[in-house]
């Protein structure tokens, strides 16, 4: 039954899951089967803690169908619904006050590859960086949202996305500077 | 660095990086790229980065406990889940085999060029088993013609096939008329040799100790009971001579996991094998084997309540002993390269070791020198704080040998 919405472009069927009929149900699952791996990729490299990753993507998803039924405009579903997990994400973060040190960081639970040294290493950094940091550059370089997708998911201005993705860049090539220059003898 | 100063060669870079960069502004990067190798290696480490981040960037699919979780809060049947959403069976197969796949494939090749060596062999013991086995005798003209005549052959096989000598009385006469039967037998234009041989044959099941060979040039002795009829033997197999060899062998392959760090060659003696082969048991040969090469390695490792991850790519010598089974198959020319399969079980200062490669070996009867190519795959196991590692690993050798 999902195959006919599937032909639906997101906007329709944001739209579609305002109707109380059980099409709202098969439009959110058509949204939901588009957009749950991503989203919930996003909230596991956001949070690095699973647990607190499934509750994020669960809240987030609810909250995305509770809001079709109030939000009269809609044209980008990706970029709301990834708006609302990472208000949950930072929400989360501003509770979580305590900084990760790279001890906490190796005995996390957050599962790292096994097999690869240097992108071990971007994770570790990655989770070394302040929370304001971290946020716009997993947005840029893992969602691969242009300056304005991440203005508009953020709220922030134009110039203060350059700096602080500028910043969280420079901050991991320090991290890892020990190793990449290991690697540019070989 | 403030909001209105966004200028500075570095963020002009990782504008272009990111696609941002004004036209404008591109003469002016180009002009720093090209004049400062600062620049540059910070360019190169960016997109290092990047290319690192995108093989990461997969999305990785909620469990399923949490997929029905957000339909139960929203009062959806969570019964009716879309099957994409959910990490299908086929994902936990497909684990097990990208841990295995290395060993796999060895087996599957081994096992491939095994079959195909064996169908030729089984093909020829199941049409050639009624051609009688052929007695060469200091008349090589005559017997040459019988044996390219098989038809003929087995026609008179079956043909005669009942009248032969009872097996009781056939031995003892052949032995003692051995000359007469030659002379009237197989001189005797309608009582060739193949009827001679047929009966040897026939009669041969409980007394002798036949060798089915493809050509007259690999007969061995023929014994009756505790007696041994001799006949001619042709020159054997420069093969079947060669007891010892002596192999020195180049090893490339690639580990699982890989470590990800530099391999650094410490010896001459790298990525190489030698190996004595000093028995021979009809097809299989039995030698020792030792040699130097990387295996990587990545194993966990607490420290003071913290687990650390570690990788190295440990060059390390290992030995082991060899069994390797060579087949009757010559591929493209008589003499030619045969396929070969070969085990190796022995160990490394870190643990134990094995070893399997499949092939093709030629040597020169002539010279004794050879030459060998072949797939191996290696399966290394390593124990760290009471927990054991596998290091898989797979690639091509190639060698040289000598055989006296």
């Amino acid at each position: 039954m999902n195959n006919d919405f599937e032909q639906y472009d997101d906007v329709e069927l944001f739209y579609l899951m305002k109707s109380e009929s059980g099409k709202s149900e098969q439009a959110f699952r058509v949204l939901y089967d588009r957009y749950s791996a991503r989203i919930f990729s996003y909230c596991r490299k956001f949070l690095g803690n699973k647990e607190e990753a499934r509750d994020v993507f669960q809240e987030a998803f609810v909250r995305f169908f509770q809001s079709a039924q109030e939000t009269r405009e809609m044209t980008n579903v990706p970029a709301f619904l990834l708006k609302i997990a990472r208000n949950l994400c930072v929400n989360i973060k501003r509770k979580d006050t305590t900084n990760l040190t790279f001890e906490e960081y190796m005995s996390s639970s957050y599962e790292r590859s096994d097999n690869d040294e240097l992108l071990n290493l971007i994770k570790m950094a990655m989770e070394l960086l302040p929370a304001e940091y971290k946020d716009l550059f997993i947005l840029r370089e893992y969602e691969g949202l242009t300056y304005n997708e991440i203005v508009n998911v953020t709220g922030l201005p134009l110039a203060t996305v350059k700096i602080r993705l500028f910043r969280a860049r420079q901050k991991i090539r320090e991290i890892l500077a020990p190793y990449l220059a290991d690697l540019s003898k070989y | 660095m403030n909001e209105s100063n966004f200028q500075s060669p570095s963020e002009l870079l990782q504008l272009f990086l990111d696609g941002e960069l004004e036209t404008g502004q591109e003469t002016v990067l180009f002009s720093e790229l090209a004049s400062s190798e600062e620049l540059r290696s910070e360019m190169r480490d960016f997109l290092l980065i990047r290319n690192k981040i995108k093989s990461d960037s997969i999305p990785v699919s909620p469990p399923i406990e949490t997929t029905a979780s957000v339909f139960s809060s929203l009062g959806f049947n969570p019964s009716v889940l879309n099957p994409n959403s959910i990490v299908p069976f086929s994902g936990i197969v497909l684990s097990t085999l990208k841990k295995l796949w290395a060993p796999v494939i060895t087996a599957i090749v081994a096992s491939l060029i095994t079959y195909f060596g064996l169908y030729n062999n089984l093909d020829y013991l199941s049409t050639q088993s009624h051609i009688p086995m052929m007695v060469s005798y200091s008349i090589d003209p005559l017997t040459q013609d019988i044996v390219s005549d098989k038809n003929k052959a087995e026609k008179i096989i079956y043909k005669d096939a009942y009248k032969s000598l009872p097996s009781s009385s056939l031995s003892n006469q052949y032995l003692e008329d051995e000359n007469n039967l030659v002379k009237n037998e197989v001189i005797s234009p309608d009582n060739n040799l193949a009827v001679l041989d047929l009966i040897i044959f026939e009669n041969s099941q409980k007394h002798s100790d036949f060798v089915l060979n493809d050509n007259l040039r690999k007969f061995k002795p023929i014994k009756f009971g505790n007696s041994s009829l001799s006949v001619n033997q042709p020159k054997p197999l420069k093969q079947e001579n060669n007891e010892y060899s002596l192999q020195l062998r180049g090893l490339n392959g690639i580990s699982f996991p890989s470590a990800q760090v530099p391999y650094k060659q410490t010896t001459v003696f790298s990525n190489m094998s030698a190996a004595f082969y000093f028995a021979r048991f009809g097809n299989f040969r039995i030698g020792f084997e030792f040699g130097n090469e990387p295996f990587g390695q990545v194993f966990n490792n607490y420290e003071g309540g913290t687990e650390w991850q570690y990788s190295q790519n440990a060059a390390i010598y290992w030995a082991g002993l060899d069994i390797m089974y060579i087949f009757d198959k010559e591929l493209l020319f008589s003499g030619g390269p045969q396929p070969f399969v070969q085990a190796t079980f022995g160990g490394t200062e870190l643990g134990p070791l094995a070893k399997f490669i499949t092939g093709l070996q030629y040597f020169s009867k002539e010279t004794g020198v050879g030459a060998m190519i072949g797939l191996e795959g290696s399966l290394l196991s390593y124990i760290n704080q009471k927990v054991w590692y596998n290091t898989k690993k797979i690639g091509f050798t190639y060698g040289m040998s000598f055989h006296f």
